[in-house]
């Protein structure tokens, strides 16, 4: 997605929880797979670019669904079951109910405290309706991404830019300044070049694109064509510095620059 | 660049008088100096771009002596100051304050051998050698060089000749030569031209001189490789200038003498003048 600035927006560290913790088994990418039916509150936490954290929540009801094909796999293993317990009718109500209203995960609860082999069942079934509950709980992320529009305040986590040349030296290049949980890293692609017959080129992160001064010197220059990157302090948050700037440090003039946000 | 500035005070300084190779045991002492002071400098396009004030002062002894009729030894030693402006800004900003460094620059000796002279030509070739005696690194970012720290051979080829427009004397000299040079620096095509007359009764001498040096780019420094502190290598121009010698007395005379960089890369963009007394018994 794109946030305000234009700059496409990534998601790095996330932390992820549920409450209960069985509820559900969250994947790494956020992908939810449900365990077990019932209400679950789920929280995503991050570290922002100043280092405040950002949580959101959402909450929602895990409802066990079943397709008609899982009903006749639910109706074998009651078939399976019968011989030893007359629950059966109760779970297949059930797999009737439970296809036709999420009230109905109690009485599948309720049979699965009745029956060992009815909690299979309802096991079966819980399991088997993750598949189509991954696609709502899918949706449901979605949802929170969109929860942007509910005061969820998304702060960018990379920029862009090309680096272009202020002077007659050489230089060119693209950029990208991301953050990668802990620190911001400054990339710069092989389009990069860069004139090496100038002395002591510098680069600088600077709020003013014609001074180095107030800003923050990344290094010297000893790279001058391909991709290479610069780890930066963990003080420095993405949105500090709005311009990278090139600067001959004997001369005390611009090279050149590149545009950080506006 | 500054290396090349200090190549042409150098070289500007050992022209003067070149050619004609002293007398067995007599000499030509000269005590100088020379500075610029440029605010933009040629970059390595050939187009110029802003810099901060920087300037070089640099105090010189100049001197030849005939070891014999054929054979003349020459020596050039300088000391190098190069100062950088306070800059001072308008807009309440603290202003920088300014710099300086100096000490001995790069020495050069030399010998040059009279192949003919006859009939107003004169033929001669010449050897410097350039002692890395200038510290290559100086001031708080090791820019304020007074040297390029390398070892460089400039073998040249000289002729002279005198001539005459209507009642007037001139005489013209021209030289071409190699410097080679060392520590990835590349070598150098040298080419000079001057031609000069005496004027005023006599009592002024006017010179008008043109110099280039030419980069074969064979050379592996530049900033990836340097630390970022070179300024010398690849260094070209063509510079137009002049001078004009006052006869104090049958021995002693003051110069005056100034030129500019018509075209150049990696180089100050900005007028150079010297000044100094030659002594010649």
């Amino acid at each position: 997605m794109f946030n305000r600035f234009y700059a496409l927006i990534i998601f790095t560290s996330l932390e992820w929880s549920a409450v209960p913790p069985t509820a559900v088994e969250i994947q790494p990418n956020g992908t939810l797979k449900a365990l077990s039916p019932g209400d679950v509150m789920l929280t995503v936490r991050t570290v922002g670019l100043q280092g405040n954290p950002i949580e959101a929540t959402l909450s929602f009801t895990i409802s066990p669904k079943v397709v008609t094909e899982i009903s006749t796999e639910t109706t074998e293993t009651t078939t399976s079951t019968t011989d030893t317990t007359s629950s059966t009718s109760d779970t297949s109500t059930a797999t009737s109910d439970t296809t036709n209203s999420t009230s109905d995960t109690s009485t599948a609860t309720s049979d699965s405290s009745t029956s060992t082999s009815d909690t299979t069942s309802s096991t079966t079934d819980t399991t088997t309706s993750t598949n189509t509950d991954n696609e709502d709980n899918n949706g449901d992320e979605d949802n929170t991404n969109g929860g942007t529009d509910d005061g969820i305040v998304v702060a960018p986590q990379f920029f862009e830019g090309q680096i272009r040349t202020t002077s007659s030296y050489a230089l060119e290049g693209n950029f990208r300044l991301e953050h990668n949980g802990t620190q911001l890293i400054l990339s710069i692609d092989d389009s990069y070049r860069a004139s090496s017959s100038l002395p002591m080129l510098y680069l600088y992160l600077t709020n003013n694109p014609n001074s180095p001064e107030d800003g923050y010197e990344v290094s010297l220059v000893t790279v001058f064509s391909g991709a290479h990157s610069y780890t930066l302090p963990a003080s420095i948050g993405l949105m500090d510095y709005k311009y990278l700037l090139y600067w001959c440090r004997p001369f005390r003039v611009k090279v050149g620059d590149a545009q950080i946000f506006d | 660049m500054k290396k090349l500035i200090l190549l042409y005070a150098c070289l500007f300084g050992m022209n003067l008088q070149a050619q004609w190779t002293q007398e067995k045991g007599k000499g030509y002492y000269k005590i100088g100096v020379w500075w610029l002071e440029a605010d933009e400098h040629y970059t390595n396009t050939g187009l110029f771009d802003p810099n901060a004030t920087r300037g070089l002062f640099i105090t010189n002894f100049f001197g030849r002596y005939g070891l014999n009729d054929k054979i003349t030894l020459i020596g050039y030693i300088p000391h190098t100051r190069v100062y950088q402006n306070a800059q001072v800004f308008s807009s309440g900003r603290e202003h920088i304050p300014g710099e300086q460094f100096s000490s001995l620059g790069d020495i050069n000796l030399g010998v040059e051998y009279q192949v003919a002279k006859n009939k107003g030509w004169a033929h001669s070739i010449s050897l410097s050698l350039g002692l890395p005696s200038g510290k290559n690194r100086g001031g708080s970012d090791g820019s304020y060089q007074t040297g390029d720290g390398e070892f460089n051979q400039l073998l040249r080829l000289h002729i002279g000749k005198s001539y005459q427009l209507g009642a007037q004397h001139f005489y013209a000299k021209a030289s071409v030569g190699v410097n080679q040079r060392s520590n990835g620096f590349s070598d150098e095509f040298h080419a000079n031209i001057e031609t000069g007359t005496k004027v005023f009764k006599e009592k002024f001498l006017l010179l008008l001189r043109s110099n280039t040096i030419q980069s074969f780019h064979n050379g592996s420094l530049d900033a990836s490789n340097s630390n970022g502190s070179i300024f010398a290598n690849n260094v070209e121009v063509v510079n137009l200038g002049g001078e004009l010698i006052y006869q104090l007395s049958p021995k002693l005379s003051w110069g005056l003498s100034g030129s500019y960089p018509l075209s150049g890369r990696v180089l100050y963009r900005a007028p150079a003048f010297s000044t100094g007394i030659s002594y010649q018994p």
